[in-house]
């Protein structure tokens, strides 16, 4: 999703509004209500709000196309809260060889990972596959809202 | 400067050429992305890859553009050890891994042949640009934060190589255990890979995710490639040339 120069805030805003979601680090989806849509597939989706409101049960969205495979999540709700969200399907070749993993690792060095500020002429990140994986717990949670 | 974007393939593709174009020019480039989009996309019926998935046409009387990527995909294979692989565990094949890289680097080729100097291709976030910006500055990408989209946490200065990111930015944070929040997930969320072209970065981000986090290591060993890995646990790696690249 790197189809937006990041000069100004108001752009970012914009991307914001496409991506329609961010992710928070307690892995639910952070929310945007003033981007609420009904209709658009990509809309925000309040599962604070409405999380104790489920049926419980495993709930299994639909599989999204996500260009390099399929994403396909369930959602599994206990007391009426969703407990926990798992990926059944993501992009991943499967591995077929064990040789590379076995080599050694060299000295690499690391950091924890900090927001940058400075000018940006475009990105390079993968959120195709956050797009699909919306569309797909979109689509476990409104199962689990009518207990399937 | 000329700018586009249209949502091909999935995603969006934008193009830009800083000094003005015709705009037949960036017709030309997102023609090119329909006409890859129509033969090599598993989800259309009538696609050149759909009818040899269905046994409609033979692996000897494929297209030219076809035969390409079966080759390129063929030599991502090996150089990958494996890791990388179109052949799908259901039966059939699927060269989206690679034809993404390949349209890209094509339709810069497009804007090359037509004399532009300065520009960028985008597709999802994999990019191949040249010259300079708008502002006669170097193009400056960021690498998009996996954990938040709104945020990057690296920019880069790719100064004419290709550079693409695989992974997803929904991976990590998605198998978050609410009973053991302390529980360390060793994935990978995210390889952003800085190659010769975009071509050459997208096949090997693809398959170096596709190693886990021994992928860094495996583009650390590969001359002319650098890259940066974003795990679960939110630390990154990258590779010893990486910095290099690291925009001040």
């Amino acid at each position: 999703m790197s189809f937006l120069s990041c000069r100004s805030p108001a752009v970012v805003s914009a991307l914001a509004a496409t991506v329609g979601a961010s992710l928070t680090p307690f892995g639910a989806f952070a929310l945007s209500p003033q981007a609420q849509a009904p209709t658009d597939p990509m809309a925000p989706i309040d599962v604070a709000a409405k999380r104790c409101h489920f049926q419980d049960g495993s709930y299994q969205g639909g599989s999204f196309d996500a260009y390099y495979g399929n994403v396909q999540i369930t959602v599994n709700v206990t007391g009426g809260c969703v407990a926990s969200v798992t990926v059944d399907d993501a992009p991943r070749h499967r591995p077929r060889s064990r040789r590379i993993t076995e080599e050694a690792m060299p000295m690499l060095e690391s950091e924890v990972i900090d927001a940058q500020s400075g000018r940006i002429d475009l990105i390079s990140g993968a959120t195709l596959t956050a797009e699909a994986y919306i569309r797909s717990l979109r689509d476990a949670l409104s199962q689990a809202a009518n207990g399937k | 400067m000329t700018r586009a974007t249209r949502l091909m393939m999935g995603m969006p593709i934008t193009v830009e050429v800083v000094s003005p174009a015709p705009a037949a020019l960036v017709e030309d480039v997102f023609a090119h992305f329909a006409e890859v989009d129509a033969r090599f996309s598993v989800y259309k019926a009538d696609s050149e890859i759909s009818a040899i998935n269905a046994g409609r046409v033979g692996l000897g009387e494929v297209s030219e553009p076809m035969r390409e990527v079966f080759a390129l995909a063929e030599k991502t294979r090996r150089d990958s050890d494996g890791y990388f692989d179109i052949r799908r565990p259901q039966g059939g094949l699927d060269p989206s891994g690679i034809v993404k890289g390949w349209a890209i680097l094509n339709a810069a080729r497009i804007l090359q042949r037509a004399g532009v100097v300065n520009y960028f291709v985008d597709a999802g976030g994999d990019i191949q640009c040249a010259g300079k910006n708008a502002l006669n500055e170097p193009w400056i990408i960021g690498v998009r934060n996996p954990f938040d989209a709104l945020t990057v946490i690296k920019r880069i200065a790719p100064d004419g190589r290709g550079v693409a990111t695989s992974g997803t930015s929904a991976r990590g944070q998605h198998i978050y255990d609410p009973k053991r929040p302390e529980r360390t997930i060793d994935d990978v969320v995210s390889i952003t890979v800085i190659g010769p072209d975009v071509l050459e970065a997208d096949r090997f981000a693809t398959a170096a995710f596709a190693m886990g986090r021994a992928g860094l290591a495996f583009i650390d060993r590969l001359g002319g490639f650098e890259g940066y890995l974003v795990g679960s646990d939110r630390r990154a790696v990258w590779t010893r040339g990486f910095g290099g690249f690291v925009a001040p």
